[in-house]
């Protein structure tokens, strides 16, 4: 799961080397948390959030054929 | 960007053979000299042969194409990429193929993670080119078959609506679909569309232009 979310993080940035993805289990959800170079935010964010939301959506989708629940939050 | 060397005679041929193995043409590529050819004593002692570096810039389609297989085998999908036709202006398609029972996963409620995978798909191709590129992924002809029940529904919410003299509201759908949705309504002349909520349980509501009773508030 970890490595779906550094793919996703690092294709969209321009400094892919300083993408660093942490896993936290919070009771039965997995939580991860995306840093990534400051003038990087934007790219992981997107308008309105929209390239958040389909890096989520798109690890929901995985999570969910594992029986998981997982959360992604990003740092800024 | 696809890098190979190569090396020839001269440094024309050492390029033909570079381009070869690229699969691609003299006006994609572009070639920077290694080693320029030397004749040496009698053309046998000290010569050297021509050694050049070709690139080419990927297309559209293969940076789409790569950036989808990649994603799919780190969604633990095991699947493969179609590449589509080029579409008017400048938009290309691409189709995942995978195991019907995989679809579901591909798809996600609505289209929602295939349209989450098209959106990124867009961002990653249109990174650094000057003309934007429109990126259509489908699955499965989820796309032609979601049109056509699109449009049974609002055939039915229609219906429904004239025969009641009420409102009707159709489900929560994106907003692409809604679109869909109003502009086939808009050729009957029997009810108008509106849509009412916010996202994500945005909807159209199909108004009949007869209606009874007190109007709803």
């Amino acid at each position: 799961m970890k490595d779906l979310v550094e793919f996703l993080a690092r294709s969209l940035v321009e400094h892919p080397d300083q993408v660093s993805v942490t896993e936290e289990q919070r009771g039965d959800t997995l939580a991860y948390r995306i840093s990534v170079h400051p003038s990087d935010v934007g790219k992981v964010i997107g308008r309105q959030g929209r390239i958040a939301k389909s890096i989520r959506n798109i690890v929901s989708a995985r999570a969910y054929r594992e029986k998981q629940h997982v959360v992604v939050d990003i740092d800024s | 960007m696809k890098k190979v060397r190569a090396t020839g005679r001269t440094v024309e041929e050492a390029v033909r053979s570079a381009l070869v193995k690229l699969g691609a043409t003299r006006s994609q590529a572009t070639v920077q000299v290694l080693q320029e050819p030397v004749k040496g004593l009698f053309g046998l002692l000290g010569a050297r042969e021509a050694e050049v570096e070709v690139c080419v810039a990927a297309t559209p389609e293969e940076t789409a194409r790569d950036f989808l297989v990649e994603l799919l085998r780190h969604m633990g999908l095991d699947a493969s990429v179609r590449v589509g036709a080029r579409l008017d202006g400048d938009g290309i398609s691409l189709e995942i193929l995978c195991e019907s029972e995989d679809l579901p996963v591909v798809i996600g409620r609505h289209g929602s993670t295939l349209d989450a995978m098209q959106y990124l798909t867009n961002v990653v191709v249109n990174q650094d080119r000057d003309v934007y590129i429109r990126v259509y992924v489908d699955a499965g002809d989820y796309r032609r078959r979601r049109q056509e029940g699109l449009l049974r529904m609002a055939d039915r919410a229609a219906l429904r609506a004239v025969r009641t003299k009420r409102p009707v509201a159709m489900d929560p759908m994106p907003s692409h679909d809604r679109k869909v949705v109003h502009t086939y309504l808009q050729e009957r002349t029997d009810v108008t569309t509106t849509s009412e909520g916010t996202d994500p349980h945005r909807k159209v509501v199909v108004v009949p232009v007869v209606q009874s009773g007190p109007p709803r508030d």
